[in-house]
C-alpha cells in the first residue's frame, strides 16, 4: 500500500512534482506515463528513499526494490550479477531462463548489449522479496519480443508475492499489457488516473493524443 | 638520445633554480659603469657561451663583470652554472665556447684530451673550513686543513661534504688524503651530493663542519649559524682557470668570441674590477690576481 | 646504448649503493602512497558522492593544490621543520620521514582530486543500482570499491608514479645525503650535475624499469583478485 499527500519536490525555484492524493494498493501494477520531465522518475526516487521530499507525506512500505532506468552491469557473469543480490544459483538459472538469456549465462554481463542488460537487470532485482517495486522505464531497451519476457515476468513475481508494482513508461503496450492502472502525469500533477484502455482511448488526454498522434511525423 | 638529454639539462637548470631560490642576492659592490663614448662594435657571432660551476656564479663575480665587458664589446656572454664536472662536460659535449673552473686535475685532463686550448689560471682566494660557533672540535689553530681535518675526525664532528665531484669536493678530498672518511660507515660524514649553498645550509641546520669557498659563505652569512672555523691554510689555495675550447676538437665554436672574453678577463680593466671585488661589502677582496 | 650497457652493469651483479637508494625511494614512495590514499580516497569518495555547502570551492582548491610546485612543497615543509622553525624539535630535516611528509602534501590533493571525479562520474550508476537492490552504505560503497577497482588502481598509481619521479621537494627536506636520503632521482640530478650524463641516464633507465615494475605488479594484482 503506497499513499501520497501533497507531496512536493523542488529543486530551486522549480517544482517538479506537485501530487494532492494519490494511492496504490497492494497487488496492483500501475504505469506512470507522462512527457520527459513530468515527474515519473522524481516520484519513482522519492518512494525508493533515493532523494528527500521537499513536503507532504509519502507512504510507502518497508521493503522496496527499485530498478534505475540506467541499467549497470557488475563484473563477472550474469549468474553472479543475480547471486550478488544474495539469491541462489538456482533462482538466477530460473530467473534468466524466464528472460530468454540462459544461453547467455555464462559470459560476461559487460558485453550484454542494451536490450540483454535490460532484462539481466530486471531478473536482479526479481531475484528479491519486496512489498513495493519500482521499475524506471524497464523495457525502454527492449525490442518487442524482450518486452513481452519483461512483461510476463513483472506480472508472475507480482501474482507470487502479491506486491504493488509501480513502473514509469513510455510504452502503451506495456501499460495495456501489464498494468492494473495507468496514471498520467503532466508538469508533475496527475492528469488523468483509470485503466488504460479507458485512457487511451480518451482524446481529451494530452499523452494519449500525441501517443497516437505520433505515429505519423 | 639528444632530446632526453635535452630534457634532463632542463630538469637540472630547473633544479638548480629551485636550489638557489633560497640565497640571498649577491654583493652589491656596483661596477663603475664609465659610460663609453665611442660606439659599441657589433661582432659578427654576438653570443659567447661561458660554462662555469655554481661557486663562481653564486659568488656573484660574474654578474658583476659581464655588464662591463658586454657594453665594451657588444657580445652577450650566456651563462650556465653547473658542478665542475658537468661545467666541463658541457664543453666536450659541444655547448659551450670557454669555460671557468677551479680543478686542476681535471682542466689538465680537459686540456690532454685535446678539447681545450690552454690552461690560463688567473685569480685565486682561499677555501675555508666553516663550522658551528663554538668549534666542538676544536679546529681553531690548526696549522693547516689537514690538520683541521684531522681533528674533525678524532671528535666525529659532523662534517657536510658536497659529494658531487665538483671543484670543491675534489679540494676536501685532496685535503683528507689517505684519511677520507666512508659515507657509508662513519656516520659523522655526510655526503649531499648538492650545491655550495644547499650544502651550506645544510651545515647550518646540522651544526657540522663544512669546506667552501669564501665568496659563497661570506654572500650567505647571514643566513647561516656558522662562522669561520680556520681561514687560510697553505692547502686550502683555490685556483681559478680559464680555457677556450678547441676549435680542432669542437666544432661550431664562437673562437673569436671566447678570445675576446679571456683577453678583457686577463687585461687591465678586469683585473681592477676583480681586485675592488667584495671590498665594500666585506672588507677585503674576495679573490686574488695571479701576478702576470 | 651506452646508458643501457652502464644500466646492465649495475644491476647484474647488483651495485651495493643503487640496492640502497633504490630501497629509500620505494619506501618513501610506498609510505607517502599509503598515507595520502588514506587520507585521500575517503576524502574523494566523500566529496564525490555527497553534496554540500562550498563543495564547488573546496574542488576548485584541491584542483589548484593538485598543481603544487614540488619546490613550493619543499620549501613549506623545510620552513616547518628546519631547526628554527615550529616543528624544528622533531629534528625530522634531512631524513626518509620528512620526505615522506613533503610528498604527502603533494600527492594527497591528487588523489582527492582524482577519486572524487571518478566517484562523481563512474560510481553514480552502481551507487544507484545498489540503493535500489536495499544494500546498506557500507555495502554499495564496498560495491563500488570493488567496481571501480580498475580506476582506483590507476588513482593509486598515478600518486606513486608522481612520488618516485619527484625531485624538487625531496631534494631540500631530504638534503640528498648518501647512504640515508638518496634516492634515484635525486642520484640522477647529482650525476647530471657530475657531468656523467650517460650514466645519469643509466639511473633514468633503472628508475625507469622500476616504475613499469610496480605498475605491472599492480595490475597483475588486481586481475588475480578480479571476479572475486
Amino acid at each position: 500500500m503506497v499513499e501520497i499527500k501533497g507531496l512536493k519536490k523542488r529543486y530551486g525555484e522549480r517544482t517538479v512534482l506537485d501530487l494532492d492524493e494519490l494511492s496504490f494498493s497492494d497487488g496492483e501494477t500501475v504505469a506512470l506515463a507522462g512527457a520527459n520531465g513530468s515527474g515519473k522518475t522524481t516520484l519513482l526516487r522519492i518512494l525508493a528513499g533515493l532523494i528527500e521530499k521537499s513536503e507532504g507525506t509519502a507512504k510507502a512500505p518497508g521493503s522496496v526494490l527499485y530498478l534505475p532506468q540506467q541499467s549497470y552491469a557488475f563484473r563477472g557473469d550474469l549468474v553472479r550479477n543475480i547471486t550478488i543480490t544474495g539469491a541462489g544459483k538456482q533462482t538466477a538459472v530460473e530467473l534468466l531462463e524466464k528472460l530468454g538469456l540462459s544461453h547467455l549465462s555464462g559470459k560476461k554481463a559487460k558485453s550484454l548489449s542494451g536490450g540483454e542488460l535490460q532484462r539481466l537487470s530486471l531478473c536482479r532485482v526479481l531475484a528479491k522479496k519486496s512489498e513495493l517495486l519500482l521499475l524506471d522505464e524497464p523495457t525502454s531497451a527492449c525490442d518487442a519480443n524482450g518486452a513481452a519476457l519483461v512483461i510476463r515476468a513483472i506480472r508472475d513475481y507480482r501474482d507470487s508475492c502479491g506486491c504493488t508494482v509501480v513502473m514509469s513508461t513510455h510504452s502503451p503496450m506495456l501499460a495495456v499489457n501489464a498494468a492494473d492502472r495507468l496514471v498520467v502525469l503532466e508538469n508533475g500533477k496527475v492528469e488523468a488516473n483509470g485503466t488504460p484502455e479507458d485512457i487511451l482511448s480518451n482524446p481529451g488526454i494530452q499523452w494519449a493524443k500525441t501517443f497516437t498522434a505520433g505515429w505519423k511525423i | 638520445m639528444k632530446k632526453t638529454l635535452a630534457i634532463l639539462l632542463a630538469a637540472a637548470l630547473i633544479f638548480a633554480l629551485g636550489a638557489c631560490a633560497s640565497q640571498p642576492a649577491t654583493p652589491t659592490t656596483e661596477a663603475p659603469t664609465d659610460a663609453p663614448v665611442e660606439t659599441v662594435p657589433t661582432p659578427e657571432n654576438p653570443v659567447i657561451r661561458l660554462s662555469t660551476t655554481t661557486s663562481v656564479n653564486d659568488s656573484g663575480l660574474l654578474p658583476y663583470l659581464i655588464p662591463t665587458f658586454e657594453a665594451k664589446t657588444g657580445y652577450k656572454v650566456e651563462v650556465q652554472s653547473a658542478g665542475t664536472g658537468a661545467a666541463i662536460q658541457k664543453a666536450i659535449d659541444g655547448n659551450a665556447d670557454v669555460i671557468l673552473v677551479h680543478a686542476k686535475a681535471s682542466e689538465e685532463e680537459f686540456i690532454e684530451g685535446g678539447y681545450g686550448v690552454e690552461r690560463l689560471p688567473f685569480m685565486y682566494n682561499y677555501f675555508v673550513i666553516v663550522g658551528p660557533k663554538d668549534d666542538p672540535a676544536g679546529v681553531k689553530d690548526s696549522a693547516n686543513a689537514a690538520e683541521a681535518f684531522g681533528k674533525i675526525r678524532d671528535a666525529e664532528a659532523k662534517f657536510v661534504s658536497r659529494g658531487d665531484e665538483s671543484g670543491t669536493h675534489k679540494a676536501e678530498l685532496k685535503i683528507w688524503g689517505d684519511n677520507a672518511p666512508d659515507a657509508a660507515t662513519d656516520e659523522w660524514y655526510i655526503s649531499a651530493g648538492q650545491g655550495m649553498g644547499a650544502c651550506l645550509t645544510m651545515a647550518s641546520e646540522q651544526q657540522a663542519y663544512c669546506l667552501t669557498d669564501k665568496a659563497t659563505f661570506l654572500s650567505m652569512k647571514d643566513e647561516l649559524d656558522l662562522d669561520i672555523a680556520l681561514a687560510e691554510g697553505e692547502d686550502m689555495k683555490n685556483t681559478y682557470s680559464l680555457i677556450a675550447v678547441n676549435p680542432e676538437a669542437i666544432d661550431g665554436l664562437n673562437v673569436e668570441g671566447a678570445q675576446a672574453f679571456i683577453d678583457w678577463m686577463l687585461g687591465d680593466e678586469a683585473s681592477e674590477l676583480i681586485a675592488k671585488y667584495g671590498v665594500e661589502e666585506y672588507g677585503s677582496a674576495l679573490f686574488t690576481l695571479i701576478e702576470k | 646504448m651506452e646508458s643501457f650497457r652502464q644500466a646492465f652493469e649495475l644491476l647484474f651483479p647488483p651495485d651495493r649503493e643503487l640496492l640502497q637508494i633504490i630501497g629509500v625511494t620505494m619506501r618513501m614512495s610506498f609510505v607517502s602512497t599509503l598515507v595520502s590514499c588514506l587520507i585521500g580516497l575517503p576524502l574523494g569518495a566523500l566529496i564525490g558522492s555527497k553534496n554540500f555547502r562550498g563543495k564547488s570551492f573546496l574542488k576548485k582548491l584541491i584542483h589548484t593544490l593538485m598543481g603544487l610546485p614540488p619546490v613550493v612543497a619543499g620549501l613549506i615543509v623545510y620552513s616547518l621543520f628546519t631547526h628554527y622553525g615550529p616543528f624544528g624539535r622533531l629534528d625530522m630535516l634531512f631524513t626518509v620521514e620528512i620526505m615522506s611528509v613533503a610528498q604527502v602534501l603533494l600527492i594527497t590533493p591528487v588523489v582527492t582530486g582524482l577519486s572524487s571525479s571518478f566517484i562523481e562520474t563512474s560510481s553514480k550508476p552502481v551507487i544507484e543500482t545498489a540503493r535500489g537492490l536495499g544494500f546498506s552504505g557500507f555495502r554499495t560503497a564496498r560495491l563500488c570499491i570493488n567496481e571501480g577497482r580498475a580506476s582506483l588502481l590507476s588513482v593509486v598509481l598515478n600518486a606513486f608514479g608522481r612520488s618516485i619521479a619527484e625531485v624538487g621537494a625531496v631534494s631540500i627536506v631530504g638534503g640528498n645525503i648518501q647512504w640515508k636520503t638518496r634516492v634515484m632521482t635525486t642520484a640522477i640530478m647529482l650525476e647530471t650535475n657530475k657531468g656523467k650524463f650517460s650514466f645519469a641516464l643509466a639511473l633514468g633507465i633503472i628508475l625507469l624499469m622500476i616504475a613499469f615494475a610496480v605498475n605491472a605488479l599492480a595490475s597483475f594484482i588486481v586481475r588475480e583478485n578480479a571476479d572475486g
